[in-house]
């Protein structure tokens, strides 16, 4: 399983994992788009090229899954899955493959009103890397 | 580990790195839910921060929030303290407000489901929602900078509604260059809608009088017809706190303070940022207020339209408006000297007794109207602020029922359940955009609301004036 939902009483969150830290960052935006659409109604059909930069690892995290939220929410493209290309430090650059959102066909689940620092960790393992995200719905 | 002060009060003692005690206002039952989630450590988490005036405050409602606790009060020293958007909550100036009218149950009840079904088409709700209006940039930025007084000039609902709105429906000092592209391309076609989530409209009745002068003052009468509007500052107000959390939190290393949770990321108030954070928070305050009078333009038009009534036969009124999540600059007697403090009151209502100045005229003699709604089968309450809540919390009460399930702990326990029906037969018409919400909203996701009321009233912030009940319910 590379993620999984978690209780909050007011919100929802995701503990999400990865062999890698690549993989974690690439199933934590599963893990986020799901929150939002159900993922099998999503079609690759455009790229959209992503960079962002954290001052450490967790505000890494939180950063680049707020900037996947933003592209559904400002810029109306919803992703289905992502492929970081390239991981250093506290930079990371990804490719999000999905298409626009339309409301009729992708019958969102939620509003997802934003990616939040509450009780945000991004840990190494032993199984490999684990991140934790709670959202504002 | 909690000191148990009366039946309705609860201290967190100073430890720590708190700079003041908590205050948790609940009943022991209440308080054995709260104790369930991290309410209690995110109370005195808020005492953390600096400037922060005598207590850090949770209201009965209170459950586990991000950063603090929905349901959380704390007021800060305008030249010591701190704003933090985490202490606003993401919708900013969500809040609640209620229309009474002239009508009584029995002239809707057979047209109820016809008149819900109108109001479903009329009022745009759900995901991703747009408004029936797409503003251009300049336009918006008036709505930003006008508040309710944008929706009323250009023919939402009359000066009349201004009036019996908490501010008037406008909070000084926005300022839309404070607020980013994005936030302002989330706003531009999300003016006049409901939301999702928690977001309701609904039909009242008004079913039981506790203060008879209250009550007649407020113009509340048994049997009368209300609506209550839930909603705030859509996708812009969600992206203002988004926003300014971050830089914040990227600044917080040049502070001079510690934080225990990264969600309280604050600002001094002095500072250009904490600043720029305030009037781009008003210009998300005047954005819900606008909203909410758009809406309640749009009801009273079904209304019209859908009982061939005119305006004048139905009579709806705006009771009052209030905000759930806001920071405001508000004045308080604090060991004998008057100063001014920024109020973060986040899932808590502004309370304020009889005789205050910020309390509108025609209530100024009695009090302020305090709106608590409750969950979809179990109505709403309408109280009045006491002295006791200026003197202990700020002029403040709760804010609703508050959660005590999840939302995916409520989803699994009436997934095999129809919903609708159930309320149906319970007496409440229900209508959800989002397929999924009804699950998330089912009555026992949340607190008794009669108990909440109870430990507000007892302990003397706010007394009940009317209880009322929900007879259709239209959640986004």
């Amino acid at each position: 399983m590379t993620f999984r939902y978690l209780d909050h009483t007011a919100d929802v969150g995701c503990e999400v994992t990865g062999k890698t830290r690549r993989e974690l960052y690439e199933n934590g935006a599963k893990a986020l788009f799901s929150l939002v659409v159900a993922p099998h109604k999503v079609e690759e059909r455009e790229e959209i090229n992503l960079t962002v930069s954290g001052i450490d690892e967790v505000d890494l995290w939180i950063t680049y899954l707020r900037e996947l939220l933003c592209l559904a929410n400002v810029r109306g493209f919803i992703g289905r899955s992502v492929k970081v290309t390239s991981c250093r430090g506290r930079q990371i650059s990804a490719v999000v493959r999905g298409e626009k959102l339309d409301f009729v066909r992708h019958r969102p689940v939620r509003e997802v009103k934003a990616v939040t620092y509450h009780r945000a960790e991004v840990k190494k393992t032993p199984q490999g890397w684990c991140g934790r995200f709670i959202c504002d719905v | 580990m909690l000191k148990k002060i009366d039946d309705y009060r609860w201290e967190v003692p100073k430890a720590g790195g708190m700079r003041v005690p908590g205050l948790i206002y609940a009943s022991e039952a209440l308080l054995a839910a709260m104790g369930k989630d991290e309410s209690f450590r995110q109370v005195a988490n808020v005492a953390h921060l600096p400037g922060i005036v005598r207590v850090s405050l949770a209201m009965p409602d209170c459950h586990w929030g991000y950063g603090f606790p929905i349901g959380g009060v704390a007021a800060f020293s305008m030249e010591e303290g701190i704003i933090s958007p985490g202490g606003v909550g993401y919708d900013i100036n969500c809040g609640c407000r209620l229309i009474v009218s002239k009508l009584k149950y029995e002239d809707i009840e057979d047209r109820l489901p016809e008149l819900m079904a109108a109001l479903f088409r009329s009022i745009p709700s759900g995901v991703g929602s747009k408004g029936a209006i797409k503003l251009s940039l300049q336009e918006e930025k008036k709505v930003l900078k006008e508040g309710a007084l944008w929706a009323v000039s250009h023919g939402y609902g009359s000066r009349e509604d201004l009036e019996t709105t908490e501010d008037g429906g406008f909070m000084e000092g926005a300022d839309p260059e404070a607020v980013s592209e994005r936030a302002l391309e989330r706003g531009r076609d999300q003016l006049g809608t409901l939301g999702s989530g928690n977001h309701f409209l609904e039909i009242e009745i008004v079913e039981e009088i506790f203060d008879d002068r209250a009550a007649e003052v407020f113009g509340l009468q048994v049997g009368q017809v209300a609506v209550m509007i839930h909603s705030g500052s859509r996708g812009l107000g969600y992206q203002i706190c988004d926003d300014y959390l971050a830089r914040m939190m990227r600044e917080l290393k040049t502070q001079d303070f510690n934080l225990p949770d990264r969600q309280l990321a604050c600002a001094y108030l002095s500072s250009p940022l904490g600043k720029e954070y305030f009037a781009a928070m008003a210009c998300a305050a005047n954005y819900a207020w606008a909203n909410r009078q758009m809406l309640t333009h749009w009801t009273r038009e079904t209304f019209e339209k859908t009982l061939h009534l005119s305006p004048s036969d139905l009579g709806m009124r705006l009771l009052y408006d209030v905000c759930h999540n806001i920071a405001k600059k508000e004045r308080f007697t604090i060991e004998g000297k008057e100063v001014e403090l920024c109020v973060h009151r986040k899932g808590a209502t502004r309370a304020l007794p009889a005789g205050h100045p910020s309390v509108c005229r025609p209530y100024r003699h009695v009090g302020q109207p305090v709106l608590i709604p409750g969950d979809m089968a179990h109505g709403a309450y309408v109280l009045v602020g006491k002295q006791r809540a200026l003197e202990e919390t700020f002029g403040s009460a709760c804010h609703g029922a508050g959660r005590v399930m999840s939302r995916s702990q409520a989803v699994k326990a009436s997934r095999h359940r129809a919903i609708a029906k159930e309320m149906a037969n319970k007496g409440v018409i229900v209508m959800a955009e989002g397929k999924e919400t009804l699950h998330e909203e089912i009555p026992e996701a949340y607190k008794q609301v009669s108990e909440v009321v109870e430990v507000v009233h007892q302990a003397g912030l706010a007394s009940k004036v009317a209880r009322l009940r929900t007879v259709g319910c239209i959640k986004g």
